[in-house]
């Protein structure tokens, strides 16, 4: 749909669009202080277009979907690859979820009760399905997800903090476009466990950041300064 | 026998073809005085030249264990047809971020960690609406209420439009209405008199996991200000960092093409 004063809205998504890192306090450098609670989901949008609401799993929305984290599994294991990730994510299947309820403005109590808990048993096997879908995904592409909190937001992906757990070799092979939270990339150099010792430089005025062989630039994504893996600046 | 036969394979073929035939379009309610109420209001938002308005946000966040957690923010939006505007939000929790454009500029400087980003671009509201959705990926929720195209969205895409009363809402009168489809259902406030302004939106994503939702109350409006170039014009604040736009990928990175 056309969009006439988009910006009304964009204003109204300004904040909206806070990454998930945010939400775990990623500002504070602990990764805890949003008491690791999601600010992700389609509602964020703000959007009652039906496409946009289609669209809005990929927009990171479901991101967090998932089984809950479980700590205690750090195998060595290859660096994350997001490329890999399935384009038709499982979570994106809300947006084929059955609809069956009944039509708009003919209300029967009956009806709509009847609808209501097919709806919620609906959702209930959605909920599963989709953890098995993620679980199997997960299983199949990545050893330990459940401990990689990824963010993909509108094919940014956006890395926080907690996925700085593992072994510091692996966090050095992001690929080119990656992003990481403020705190996440502070973590490489000041965390329990340093990667590497963080180096600057300035090319053409613009300053990158180099841990081990990775470079980064200082970026906005979502309207969240994010550090991004870049390749190498002239020169390097 | 052999009309039995034949009886009942033409009851099989009957069986069958029902079988195959696509399940009946959702039956349509869409009563006309509330697609009315709409277009009423955007013919006013969409002929005003400057506006300004200040919204309290709101919305669900659907964590993994089921429960939702709200969210929310405080925006302020001035807009000046075709080519400025200046929005302002604050989050909750403090983070406050400025997105200006004149015309030749876009900036988003994020207060909370000192450090802006600006990218040269021309064209109306509209397209730098669609480069900030579709290259920096930035959501616009809501926008579909303030396009000209609402009524014609609501009408093609709703499979209910329902007047639901009239109502006092904040000391003000006003029209409830409420529209949906398989995915979401929305209910829209809108001012009554000469001044047909949403006064409130709630969007809910009743075809997402959890059915989440999202609300705007507009705490004021104002369509009849004057804005000054000032206001949309990007100055670098002192001791901010310049940084980059991190736009979206347009194709999955190549394997193994880390530095």
């Amino acid at each position: 749909m056309k969009r006439s004063l988009c910006w009304l809205g964009v204003a109204l998504v300004l904040g909206l669009a806070a990454s998930d890192a945010l939400a775990r306090g990623g500002r504070g450098g602990g990764g805890r202080g949003g008491g690791g609670f999601s600010r992700g989901g389609p509602a964020r949008s703000g959007s009652f277009e039906t496409g946009r609401v289609r669209s809005a799993p990929g927009a990171g929305s479901y991101s967090r979907a998932r089984p809950a984290p479980q700590p205690g599994t750090r195998p060595a294991r290859p660096a994350p690859q997001p490329a890999t990730r399935p384009a038709q994510r499982p979570a994106d299947q809300a947006a084929q979820r059955p609809s069956e309820r009944p039509g708009g403005g003919t209300e029967n109590r009956e009806d709509w009760q009847k609808h209501r808990e097919d709806m919620q048993d609906d959702r209930q096997k959605d909920r599963d399905k989709s953890r098995e879908d993620w679980q199997e995904w997960g299983d199949k592409h990545h050893d330990d997800w459940d401990e990689v909190d990824w963010d993909e937001v509108e094919g940014i992906v956006v890395i926080g903090d907690d996925e700085l757990e593992w072994d510091s070799a692996d966090f050095l092979m992001f690929s080119v476009g990656t992003a990481l939270t403020v705190a996440a990339f502070e973590s490489l150099s000041y965390g329990p466990e340093p990667a590497c010792t963080m180096t600057s430089v300035v090319v053409n005025d613009q300053s990158y950041y180099r841990c081990g062989p990775t470079w980064y630039v200082k970026g906005m994504a979502n309207g969240e300064v994010t550090y991004v893996v870049v390749t190498p600046p002239p020169g390097f | 026998m052999r009309g039995w036969g034949a009886a009942a394979a033409a009851l099989l073929l009957a069986v069958a073809a029902g079988a195959e035939e696509p399940a009946p379009a959702p039956e349509r309610d869409i009563d006309p005085d509330a697609i009315a109420l709409v277009t009423r209001m955007s013919e006013l938002l969409g002929k005003v030249q400057t506006l300004h308005y200040v919204a309290d946000t709101a919305y669900d966040a659907v964590q993994p264990d089921g429960q939702k957690i709200e969210f929310g923010a405080r925006r302020e939006v001035t807009a000046h047809r075709p080519r400025r505007i200046r929005l302002e939000s604050t989050d909750r929790d403090g983070t406050r971020r400025t997105l200006r454009y004149d015309g030749k500029l876009l900036s988003i400087v994020n207060e909370n960690e000192k450090a802006y980003a600006t990218v040269e671009r021309t064209g109306t509201l509209d397209e730098l609406a669609d480069y900030v959705h579709a290259d920096l990926g930035i959501p616009t929720p809501l926008s579909e209420l303030l396009s000209p195209d609402l009524p014609k969205l609501l009408t093609d895409e709703m499979q209910s439009a329902r007047y639901v009363g009239a109502e006092l809402l904040d000391g003000k009168r006003v029209d409830h209405l409420a529209f949906r489809n398989e995915e979401v259902g929305v209910q829209l406030w809108i001012e009554q008199g000469s001044a047909p302004l949403p006064r409130r939106v709630v969007i809910d994503y009743e075809g997402s996991i959890g059915e989440p939702q999202f609300r705007a109350d507009f705490v004021t409006w104002e369509i009849a200000g004057k804005a000054p170039d000032a206001l949309f014009r990007f100055e670098p604040p002192a001791g901010y960092e310049r940084v980059v736009f991190v736009p979206r990928k347009r194709t999955p990175p190549t394997e193994g093409a880390q530095p």
